[in-house]
């Protein structure tokens, strides 16, 4: 079969079995770009350029769900942090109104296949940071209440309450109350994420867990030695579990090469006297300078490729999918350059030796069975207990 | 009136309020067959002899036991541990809007706490409470036998200047908002939430603001503790063009409200007369509505007094929000 014959076949398997991506930043971009103004960035128009992101795009890439994260900065706390995820919700909810005819709002499986069969691309709301909930239950069922289908229990910081896996550790895992956040995402059907926590945090959820959980977008450890990645002995309790972990595309997550020569980008900032992280002018003078005298790695659709290879080896192929982080990263894959780019994806697992029924499961089913079997859980839990009230200030008293 | 109250129970299943009965009060009929008008002429009885008139404090019963009440005001108790729950059935109560205000610094997530509570109390509660957020959600609780529990008013510090956080209450429930100082949010914000279907309560706002919100609004405004002996004659009738419905605190002496409410029907009209809770609730709110009748109110005014006002004001609400959906959101 040659590489054309493999695309082909790639889009004519994602028009029946269409990607669930598990996570997309285009709310902060839209924030971030034009504060909400959807007059001044049309996403029902091209935005080659602009975003990674826009409706033509999405079809092109064969997406059919999308879970629109509703991330706030770790640099919000408290009240803010609340109020900014209450705007990032009713982003959601204009485009959803906006565009009716491509996006479907979308709060359970069923309604996942229902927006398939209508060919209309099911979109689910997702929270990016315990932050959100500003250690508040019952701001926990309002976010859920208002849409909002999974919440990654860290982002880049520590919460109170849990370890973030780019932070020094806080907690050591989940606290008393971490806990209990679990339980009430158990109770209010929302899915517990651990994209972005620590080891120690991933394991400490899968302990006290009843329902499956995901990763939302986060690859393999073993293969791209990266705290961002799911360690083997994660992956393989995922079977136990029923869990999905969503492999993501972020270069300087997945490939070897860009993990050093980031750090080597990092290194060089610092030693001028700049937070790695800075966007002043100077610094970026700085950065580009070094970016002309060491070339950027490139990672490719094959990088994603090995990853996924790995996790169905450790994890099964019933606990894989797929989550781009498009809009929520600076660079891209060549050939997964914007959500157009799936299909370069699936032609490649083609390559491999990937079958029909395996690569349905990693696009489709297992993110919305997971979703089904979050339902069913809440279901039984919502019968048999209360919602907690419990506090932070009770449950982790020192 | 009298075919409003037709299909009603008859005095013989009124309970007798607490403290209230007067020697002139005449016992319910116990066979359950006399449905005495509430007009308070005489009417035939079998022998063929007049029954003498009812007395005002049985027609306010009759009429109360028909028509229950739409509360302006109900707070949270302390606890929410079913251990320690008052009871939740008002007397004469039909509906109750749940207050939400939450002291300024607990801001929005105080705010989504308290719509956590109400609704946790009200799933608590199923004999007895049932969640409404529209005018025929609150119809169908009372033909139900329930008290309606309407979400609101949160407070204006609680909305942070957000008319996303406005929308996300809406979504949450929440049906008014209590609008106290006319900033620069507030022109856009009351836009909005004629857009999306909130109503203004316009309580404790000064007589400046009430103007500024009148002059935007298009929906009538809400006083869900309205406090008329604030607000001079010009902006009663203000109100009163709007359609607004003055929600007022009954207390144990029903002549003060009787009073307030006498001047609201005069100078902004008997469509815009309402209660807003009764500080005495073992005393209810028979003696007020027997005040009234006495005072020459008649029993359809005294309806809109109980519900019907309040009702209209949020149907209208409702229905200027379907019309005005097609407009784009504010930003």
């Amino acid at each position: 079969m040659s590489a054309a014959d493999r695309l082909e076949e790639a889009r004519e398997l994602l028009a029946g079995h269409p990607v669930v991506d598990g996570h997309n930043d285009l709310p902060w971009a839209l924030r971030e770009h034009v504060r909400y103004d959807l007059d001044r960035m049309d996403i029902g128009a091209d935005q080659t350029g602009a975003l990674h992101t826009d409706l033509a795009r999405l079809r092109a890439g064969g997406v059919g769900a999308q879970f629109w994260s509703v991330y706030v900065s770790c640099r919000l706390a408290g009240d803010d942090a609340v109020s900014a995820t209450l705007e990032q919700i009713d982003v959601v909810d204009q485009l959803l109104d906006r565009y009716a005819a491509d996006l479907a709002p979308a709060l359970t499986a069923d309604d996942m296949e229902a927006a398939r069969k209508q060919g209309r691309i099911a979109s689910l709301k997702g929270a990016e940071g315990g932050h959100s909930i500003n250690n508040s239950l019952a701001t926990l069922r309002a976010l859920h209440a208002l849409g909002v289908r999974y919440m990654t229990l860290t982002h880049n910081d520590n919460t109170d309450w849990a370890d973030s896996a780019t932070d020094e550790p806080g907690v050591g895992g989940l606290s008393a109350f971490g806990r209990q956040v679990v339980r009430e995402m158990n109770r209010s059907g929302m899915l517990v994420d651990l994209s972005h926590v620590a080891a120690t945090t991933m394991r400490d959820a899968l302990d006290a867990t009843a329902a499956p959980v995901i990763f939302s977008h986060s690859s393999s450890r073993a293969v791209c030695d990266h705290p961002r990645n799911v360690p083997d002995d994660v992956l393989e309790r995922l079977p136990g579990n029923g869990g999905v972990a969503m492999a993501t595309f972020v270069p300087k997550f997945i490939l070897p090469a860009a993990v050093e020569w980031t750090a080597r980008a990092d290194d060089n900032l610092r030693a001028h006297g700049f937070d790695h992280l800075d966007t002043t002018p100077e610094a970026m003078r700085l950065h580009r300078a070094f970016e002309e005298a060491n070339p950027r790695p490139i990672a490719t659709a094959a990088t994603v490729a090995d990853h996924l290879d790995h996790m169905r080896e450790v994890a099964g192929v019933d606990h894989i999918g797929i989550g781009g982080d498009y809009d929520g990263t600076a660079f891209t894959p060549a050939g997964l350059d914007d959500v157009a780019g799936y299909p370069n994806l699936i032609a490649e697992l083609l390559h491999r030796g990937w079958s029909r029924p395996d690569l349905t499961k990693l696009t489709w089913s297992n993110a919305v069975r997971v979703l089904r079997d979050a339902e069913a859980v809440s279901r039984d839990l919502k019968a048999r207990t209360a919602p907690s009230n419990a506090t932070i200030d009770a449950l982790d008293a020192p | 009136m009298a075919e409003l109250l037709d299909d009603h129970p008859t005095l013989s299943t009124v309970p007798p309020a607490a403290g209230v009965t007067t020697p002139r009060d005449p016992s319910p009929p116990l066979d359950g067959t006399a449905s005495p008008p509430l007009d308070g002429t005489a009417s035939p009885s079998l022998d063929g002899t007049a029954s003498p008139p009812l007395d005002e404090t049985a027609r306010a019963r009759a009429l109360l036991a028909a028509q229950p009440v739409t509360e302006g005001h109900t707070e949270l108790p302390e606890s929410l541990d079913p251990e320690d729950l008052p009871p939740v059935r008002a007397p004469e109560a039909g509906a109750q809007l749940w207050s939400l205000h939450v002291e300024e610094d607990e801001g929005v997530v105080g705010t989504l706490r308290r719509i956590d509570s109400v609704r946790t109390l009200v799933a608590t509660c199923p004999e007895d409470l049932r969640l409404a957020h529209t005018s025929s959600e609150l119809a169908d609780a009372r033909n139900c036998g329930r008290v309606a529990a309407l979400l609101g008013p949160v407070g204006w510090s609680a909305l942070g200047g957000s008319a996303a956080t406005l929308r996300a209450y809406h979504a949450l429930g929440v049906r008014a908002v209590n609008l106290t100082r006319f900033d620069r949010f507030a022109r856009g914000a009351v836009r909005e939430m004629n857009r999306i279907g909130l109503a203004v309560d316009l309580s404790g706002a000064d007589p400046d603001t009430v103007r500024s919100a009148l002059a935007v609004t298009r929906a009538p405004a809400l006083l869900t503790r309205a406090a008329p002996e604030a607000l001079p004659d010009d902006v009663l009738r203000l109100l009163g063009g709007n359609g607004a419905v003055l929600m007022v605190t009954v207390t144990e002496d029903p002549a003060a409200a009787a009073d307030a409410l006498d001047r609201v029907r005069e100078a902004a009209g008997p469509q815009c007369v309402g209660v807003s809770r009764a500080t005495a609730p073992a005393v209810g709110y028979v003696p007020l509505f027997a005040e009234l009748f006495r005072r020459g109110w008649t029993a359809q005014e005294l309806v809109g007094l109980a519900h019907a006002n309040a009702t209209r004001a949020l149907r209208e609400t409702e229905f200027l929000s379907r019309t005005n959906r097609i407009r784009r959101a504010a930003a």
